[in-house]
């Protein structure tokens, strides 16, 4: 049996795209695109995924030789695209470019059979839920929205988000109390809009 | 009525699997896209290698040049204006002179 490892052969194409072999570098575009797109398209919207991925090769073809030393392209790539979508949300948020959004009868009502206890499972395949989840996540700062992606939708742990964000444990944890804080608030005032 | 922690978690709950199932396909990232990513590395110059120490030394003596010239000149001008009197100079005077009076009177 081969132990011959994918990261090996990473490693070997990074080493010649170092010395500047340019085809060296495009082996690794083509067999990473997929993998870096595929999370951008998880955090940013769709209309973005090319900006940020092409963003995070670039970053990756400057920062080389560091990525020599340390290892997994995988790892490296998956924490820069991640810290690449914040940082689009830090300019979007900065510029005000962020969408209040109102929600509609229908989706305050979705909201509230939720709450109140009902099958999860019918109601999270109903179109309000994904017209929610937008809303709710516009109403969130950029490092609340990552935390709350992360951690409560992508399921990651808090030492898996502090190494994809750069962050420190503690600090993700204090995020995700905040974020969890400030959706309680959300749903108390989308409640009483509901209830006048 | 108050939202209390089980309504949180059960709104967390129904929402994951919406944000799981977003299309998350990134069929976007097609050829064009490499060729244009392609054609912008192509324009940059190649990475640089690890500096060696004496390179990376080089480097922050080049960088610290201006503040270190700022700060002769400074230096400089300060020594002119207050006439400094080097410890030296005062201990060869303080050998050679016999009246301590006039010695203080000189260096006050």
């Amino acid at each position: 049996m081969s132990l011959h490892k994918p990261e090996d052969d990473d490693q070997e194409i990074v080493r010649q795209a170092c010395s500047g072999d340019t085809n060296a570098f495009e082996k690794l575009l083509t067999r990473h695109k997929r993998h870096v797109g595929a999370i951008a398209a998880a955090h940013v919207p769709a209309s973005q995924v090319e900006d940020i991925a092409q963003e995070v090769f670039i970053k990756l073809y400057l920062g080389l030789s560091n990525i020599r030393e340390k290892g997994s392209i995988k790892g490296w790539l998956a924490a820069v695209t991640i810290r690449t979508c914040y940082d689009f949300w830090r300019k979007q948020y900065r510029r005000n470019e962020i969408a209040e959004s109102s929600l509609t009868t229908d989706q305050r009502n979705w909201i509230e059979q939720v709450i109140s206890d009902e099958t999860g499972q019918r109601l999270a395949e109903q179109r309000e839920a994904r017209q929610v989840l937008e809303a709710v996540l516009q109403k969130f700062g950029p490092e609340d929205r990552m935390v709350m992606e992360l951690v409560y939708f992508q399921g990651h742990s808090v030492k898996e988000t502090a190494g994809l964000l750069g962050w420190s444990s503690a600090n993700v944890k204090i995020r995700t109390f905040r974020a969890r804080k400030k959706l309680k608030k959300i749903l108390a005032a989308l409640r009483e809009g509901i209830n006048q | 009525m108050k939202i209390n922690n089980q309504a949180v978690n059960r709104l967390l709950k129904t929402l994951a699997p919406v944000y799981k199932a977003a299309d998350t396909d990134p069929g976007q990232l097609g050829c064009k896209w490499q060729q244009d990513v392609m054609r912008r590395i192509r324009q940059m110059e190649p990475p640089q290698g690890q500096a060696s120490f004496f390179q990376a030394v080089s480097r922050a003596a080049w960088k610290l040049a201006p503040v270190t010239a700022v700060l002769a000149i400074v230096c400089g001008v300060a020594a002119f204006n207050f006439d400094v009197v080097s410890e030296w100079q005062a201990l060869d005077l303080m050998a050679s002179v016999t009246d301590t009076v006039a010695y203080l009177d000189f260096l006050q």
